[in-house]
């Protein structure tokens, strides 16, 4: 999880323009959220109806996406399941993000045992393959919506624990940060205004190619089936559902693939674009 | 010249007629793919059909069930006979019939196999419940008293748990030890098994049957995703298939080298429903649930045509099916009426529990949802881990499951006792339990007439459509596809396939 | 430096050990019942209660664990709930599969990365690299099962070029089963590896060390290959350990798309039939597999410092 954080670390030459990945990439989520906000009357379909005399139809006029092996409408699908992927994405990023940031910043800045005890169980949980352990933990819960964001928060974490910190290490003997000790600043002062604040925008950065692992690993416990449970739209599940018919109906599996591309796609400009803003106000 | 020429076309004939495993154009090995792994090849403690069908390649039976599943066939036992009060059975061994390592079957062999399966507190203990003695009276003779005139005892013996093993290998053994290096008399032995992939087994050079099997090797891949066990048969890396998707049979059959087969099975779909519980515990309450069920758009929806909706608990193949039944044809009306006089207060919720990506049962129970929603009640799905299932549905700890049968044995009593006598299974895990049907089930056991047993077993039908403490949904085929290159295939109406007359042709 | 990696390993083995309790927990808590299961829908209660009994799933908890770890330091890995063999037999066979597949996933994302890379830094922020970094940009956000399923309709059923399923016999036959599954797993790899391989490069280009080199009147070309590519190995180095640890748990489900008998797939089907013993193993292999790459990256890393050698 650390080599979208890596290869988005900020460059020595600043780039003037405006970031274009954050605008397409916002742009792009707009558009996705919005559509899945007005599903209902976008399209007419329900994506629960069954309807046994349009099984597996081809893209058409009538249905974008064409209909999986139930005779639901696929694009009226894919719509509804953004809702339930990215609001699994966003809310399993939550915690982590919240954990790691205040687990990075006090191990950083105390040391000692509070750094020893953060940093070995970043190890134990580094140690193990993320999706090995995604997997098990899920397993062990079972399937379901709130597993996968307990599973995703135990272990997601560590990665924006070892940022900041990283950050607040290396700022922490500053020579502003020694002044401000000297001058008798409490150390929770000192690292909620202004050690936290440098150390956020990377964070922040790294947040969104984390929701991208986020919604990855979501559709795949799905296709697991270790995910959602049917018959959500979820994209992952819908994907596991339709490759069965990948001789008869291909885009029943193939639309979600994209539709998750395409979210994909858009955290990736706007963490970029993030990225490059942050360097333009860093000069 | 000429008679050279002759002799080489003579021999020629000969071989691809009667020829060993390895002629000139034929494989040396047949590939075949699976859907499922064998993980337990003791025939007494396992209880999976990837299991039975694998060992029912090395192992014979006394007496085997024939191919379409309504009869029976000499295996090991050539003839048998059974004293006029009922009670005494004598079987008579073939003299030569020889395990894998050459040694001969004896009758002291099948004792020890038939007695293990006997004292074994296993799953298929129920078989052999009757048995008062099993004794060897010679090398080839085997005795076996019973408690009392049992009805369906053939039925039983030639259930795959009663297998024949040798005695002086597996005296003292576990479970586990005959199931890791299996040895048997039949077709096959097992050569290696790396488990959770590959089965591979060769020719048994002392199988009775000579010229048998015709290939010399037979490997039994785990290829367990529908679209790479398809696409590997379409590539020739294996030469059959098992279960082919329902609603892949018509686009297999498009391809000109390939045979799909739709076998007779003895497989029946029902869902069970936890009566101990309100509101299953209603029987108007189910009896509604079964008018809602359409069991010809599950056909289409699952089967995609290819099954015959259910209108019995018994597979169609069962001995005294009754072939008059119509079971619950569907009607919405009544389904509501029924609903009203229940007296259940709708909107109901009902959770059905199902295997995490489970293909059939989920898509069967994803229409369920459909089709009950009309009727004001709401059926939530919660996919579960195949042990985690299991052990809910052996605790009644569910409400709706849906789940399926085959049977092994052309005899009712198996599937009857299991589905409703609580002390077998909780009649089927569904807590049902009823004084008329114990009595019944009982008549069914001790009966020897077949036509008052025709009788017995048409009543208990018509008081399990009555009581629905399941629905019955579909008679399902076996799929099959195998390479039109491949010949002698052939899948038994009890599932498992009879691989000693393939050939493969290069 | 032997300092370093002595005191480096010896980090290792408590992290080692947390592990092993982490994962026991995990496993034990699992709700739902090992000997159900193996014993299926038809066993009796009682039947049941004695295979608990004899897997001494009846005792407390910690002695399972003690238990558990004496077996492990005397090299017995347990034995299969599901299959009744030791794990450790089955084990070598499937750990060379996944072993093979990581590798020749690896393989392929260097042979696709670098050429990349330097054509992408050699003409900055001119159209070659545009489109590079855009094409590459995409698998990023492709969920690696699912391109799985696309390849396999591809180059599967529709061209037949490569096999859907299994690992072949012999070294050529591993090749060509495990490509499709291996070009699955790098792509992503590649990808990462490319954009960051690109980022480094134009980096090192601006240093100083580079002007020199090219003041001392070396050409271009040698410039970029000699002097320029080793400094931007460092960080490859790194990203290189921390994807193979990614490309082991994506194994996971690669293995499962492309039905291949390795660690991945027997994993998923053993969390299916709650063979905790193999679960248990197969991630702690995993892990341990994880730490060997992570020890093996950081020792490795001093030999890439171009500082070191250019000093």
């Amino acid at each position: 999880m650390t080599t979208l954080a890596g290869e988005l670390a900020p460059p020595r030459a600043a780039r003037t323009r405006v970031p274009l990945g954050l605008a397409a990439g916002a742009a792009m989520l707009v558009a996705l959220l919005g559509g899945s906000a007005l599903a209902p009357v976008l399209t007419s379909y329900d994506p629960y109806a069954q309807n046994l005399n349009a099984m597996l139809l081809p893209p058409s006029a009538a249905h974008w996406f064409g209909t999986d092996n139930y005779g639901r409408d696929v694009f009226t699908r894919v719509l509804y399941g953004a809702a339930i992927d990215l609001r699994i994405a966003v809310l399993a990023v939550v915690f982590p993000f919240v954990f790691g940031v205040v687990a990075g910043a006090v191990a950083g800045y105390l040391g000692g045992w509070a750094d020893a005890a953060v940093m070995r169980a970043v190890d134990v949980i580094t140690a193990v393959p993320f999706m090995v352990l995604v997997i098990a933990i899920v397993a062990f819960l079972g399937p379901g919506e709130l597993n996968i964001l307990v599973a995703i928060g135990v272990v997601d974490w560590i990665v924006f624990a070892r940022l900041v910190r990283g950050e607040v290490l290396r700022d922490k003997n500053l020579e502003y940060v020694t002044a401000l000790r000297a001058l008798g600043f409490s150390r929770a002062r000192i690292v909620l205004r202004h050690l936290l604040p440098n150390a956020l925008p990377p964070a922040a950065v790294f947040l969104a190619s984390d929701i991208v692992l986020v919604i990855l690993t979501t559709s795949t416990l799905g296709f697991l089936g270790l995910g959602v449970r049917p018959p959500a739209p979820e994209w992952g599940l819908m994907i596991s559902e339709g490759r069965t018919f990948i001789y008869t109906g291909w885009w029943a599996a193939a639309m979600p693939g994209f539709a998750c591309m395409y979210a994909g796609i858009a955290f990736i400009l706007l963490g970029d674009g993030l990225a490059d803003l942050l360097r333009v106000r860093g000069q | 010249m000429r008679a050279v020429i002759s002799f080489v076309v003579a021999v020629g004939l000969a071989l691809t007629l009667f020829g060993p495993a390895g002629a000139a154009g034929y494989k040396t090995v047949v590939q075949f793919g699976v859907n499922r792994a064998a993980d337990n090849l003791d025939p007494v403690t396992q209880d999976a059909n990837p299991n039975i069908w694998a060992f029912m390649q090395i192992y014979q039976q006394l007496v085997r069930v024939n191919v379409k599943g309504d009869g029976f066939v000499p295996d090991l036992a050539q003839r048998w006979t059974v004293s006029p009060n009922g009670k005494t059975w004598t079987f008579y061994l073939r003299p030569d019939a020889k395990w894998s390592t050459g040694d001969p079957v004896t009758a002291a062999d099948a004792a020890w196999s038939l007695q293990r399966a006997h004292d074994l507190d296993g799953p298929w203990k129920w078989a052999l419940e009757a048995v008062q003695s099993i004794a060897a009276a010679d090398d080839h003779t085997l005795v076996i008293t019973l408690k009392e005139p049992w009805a369906p005892f053939l039925s039983d013996v030639s259930l795959f748990s009663n297998s024949i093993l040798p005695a002086k290998i597996f005296r003292d053994a576990k479970p586990e030890d005959i199931s890791n290096k299996p040895v048997g008399s039949g077709p096959f032995m097992l050569t290696e098994w790396r488990k959770g992939d590959e089965i591979v087994m060769k020719a048994n050079p002392h199988y009775f049957e000579k010229g048998r099997p015709r290939t010399s090797e037979l490997h039994i891949r785990y290829i367990p995703d529908d679209n790479n066990r398809m696409i590997a048969l379409q590539s020739g890396d294996v030469d059959g298939i098992d279960y082919p998707p329902f609603s892949q049979i018509s686009v297999l059959r498009r391809d000109p080298r390939l045979d799909v087969q739709l076998n007779p099975s003895t497989a029946v779909s029902h869902v069970m429903l936890n009566v101990t519980q309100a509101p299953l515990n209603n029987v108007k309450f189910r009896q509604a649930l079964s008018y809602a069920t359409d069991r010809a758009a599950i056909n289409k929806g699952v089967c995609y045509g290819f099954c015959v909706p259910a209108t019995s608990f018994m597979p169609l193949t069962t001995l005294y099916f009754n072939k008059g039944l119509k079971g619950y044809t569907y009607d919405m009306d009544k389904a509501k009426a029924l609903l009203k006089e229940s007296g259940v207060p709708t909107p109901v919720t009902l959770t059905a529990m199902l295997w995490a990506g489970a293909g059939d049962p989920q898509t069967a129970t994803t229409l369920l949802k459909g089709m009950w929603a009309p009727l004001g009640v709401t059926l939530n799905l919660a996919p579960l881990d195949r042990a985690a299932a299991t052990q809910r549905m052996r605790a009644l700890d569910y409400q709706v499951f849906v789940s399926g049968w085959t049977n092994d044995v052309p005899d009712p009593s198996e599937l009857a006792n299991y589905e409703f006598d609580y002390v077998t299974a909780k009649s089927y895990h569904t807590g049902y339990h009823s004084a008329q049907m114990d009595k019944l089930l009982a008549a069914g056991m001790s009966e020897l007439d077949p036509a008052k047993r025709r009788q017995i077993y048409y009543q208990i039908q018509d008081l399990a459509i009555q009581d629905a403490p399941l629905i019955w949904l579909y008679y399902a085929p076996y799929t099959i596809a195998i390479n039109r290159k491949m010949h002698g295939f052939v899948q038994m109406a009890t599932g498992p396939w009879l691989f000693k007359d393939v050939t493969v042709e290069q | 430096m032997l300092r370093y990696a002595l005191g480096r390993i010896g980090q290792t083995v408590p992290i080692a050990l947390l592990v092993t309790i982490l994962i026991f927990l995990l496993i034990k808590l699992v709700p739902g019942d090992p000997a159900s299961a193996i014993l299926g829908d038809r066993a009796t209660d009682a039947s049941v209660a004695a295979l608990r009994h004899q897997w001494g799933l009846d005792r407390p908890i910690w002695e399972q664990y003690a238990v558990y770890m004496r077996n492990l330091a005397t090299g017995n890995l347990g034995t299969s709930l599901r299959y009744q063999s030791p794990v450790a037999d089955m084990l070598p066979a499937r750990t060379s599969v996944t072993f093979f597949l990581v590798v020749y996933s690896l393989v392929l994302s260097v042979a696709i990365a670098v050429p990349l890379a330097l054509v992408a830094a050699a003409y900055r922020d001119r159209w070659p690299d545009q489109v590079i970094r855009a094409s590459m940009a995409l698998p990023l956000a492709a969920p690696a099962f699912w391109v799985g399923i696309l390849l396999l309709i591809v180059f599967s059923l529709k061209l037949r070029l490569f096999p859907a399923d299994g690992y072949g016999g012999g070294f050529a036959d591993h090749v060509r089963h495990l490509f499709l599954p291996a070009l699955t797993l790098s792509y992503a790899f590649a990808s990462v590896l490319c954009r960051n391989l690109r980022s480094s490069l134009v980096d090192v280009l601006q240093t100083t060390y580079v002007d020199f080199a090219r003041a001392k009147g070396l050409r271009r070309r040698v410039v970029l290959f000699r002097h320029v590519f080793r400094a931007a190995l460092l960080p490859a180095v790194t990203l290189i350990g921390v994807r193979l640890t990614y490309a082991i748990g994506g194994s996971v489900v690669i293995e499962t798309v492309f039905a291949i008998p390795g660690l991945g797939s027997w994993m998923v089907d053993s969390i299916l039939a709650r063979d905790y013993v193999v679960v248990q193993t197969l991630t702690l292999m995993f892990a341990l597999g994880t730490m060997l790459i992570n020890l093996a990256t950081d020792l490795i890393y001093p030999l890439f410092d171009p500082r070191l050698r250019m000093g």
